[in-house]
């Protein structure tokens, strides 16, 4: 049988792989991009970093839930609801970020 | 079966799923009951596969423009624009996808067939490899 508590594991282990991608998408894009545009080259890493902050936001209370332990024996607490307005800032920074991207790629 | 709800004394699962703090987005949340959380999280990490899939488009396009590669210039614009366009179209798609997954969820219905992003990344991504091709051939 599958344990509720590995369940919220893998999801905050997802948050943390979701934070560590977008951290290194801004570093790679920085790095990238900088050598063209300068200063201009925040437009496209400032989302995708503000992208990696919503994502270690999203870590923390999934890591919460998984560190309280069980109120009755044989009784997994409820983890934490889904967080649509984190599910939708990290979408809206992304394809923000796209559409930066796009922007920098058409216009050097 | 008796549960702990968040910052709420232990209640009981058939408690009205609407107590506690109004949650958005309200159509969403106002229909049916809250599913199993096992499949809540499981929608949730498949929404995060999505995004994280949008970040590796993008950073893709970006580094296929910014590395000059030994790519005839314009097949290489071409196919770093579709890269960063499939980029910017799937975190909408994630968000789509995760909300209309999560109300089947709580309407108890069959989950939604695949959403139809799947044909414009195989297509994007068979185009992208084309243009790549005839740009180191041309």
């Amino acid at each position: 049988m599958s344990r509720p508590g590995l369940h919220v594991e893998r999801t905050t282990l997802a948050w943390r792989r979701t934070a560590a991608a977008a951290a290194l998408a801004t570093l790679v894009v920085g790095r990238i991009l900088a050598p063209h545009l300068g200063y201009a080259a925040l437009a496209v890493t400032a989302p995708v970093a503000a992208g990696a902050l919503v994502a270690v936001i999203g870590v923390l209370p999934r890591r919460a839930s998984a560190a309280r332990p069980p109120a009755t024996a044989g009784v997994c607490p409820r983890p934490p609801r889904p967080a649509p307005a984190l599910l939708a800032l990290l979408a809206a920074t992304t394809a923000l970020a796209g559409l930066a991207a796009a922007g920098a790629v058409l216009l050097t | 079966m008796t549960v702990l709800r968040r910052g709420r004394p232990t209640a009981g699962a058939d408690e009205p799923d609407d107590a506690g703090p109004v949650r958005r987005p309200e159509r969403l949340f106002a229909e049916g009951t809250d599913p199993d959380p096992r499949f809540s999280l499981a929608n949730e990490r498949t929404f995060l596969a999505w995004i994280r899939t949008s970040l590796a488009l993008f950073a893709a396009g970006i580094a296929l423009e910014g590395l000059n590669l030994p790519i005839h210039p314009g097949f290489r614009l071409a196919a770093a624009v579709v890269l960063i366009a499939l980029g910017t179209l799937t975190p909408a798609h994630a968000w789509y996808g995760w909300l209309r997954t999560e109300r089947a969820l709580r309407l108890e219905r069959g989950l939604p067939p695949p959403t139809t992003m799947a044909v414009p990344l195989a297509v994007g991504l068979l185009t992208v490899g084309a243009l790549i091709v005839a740009g180191l051939l041309g």
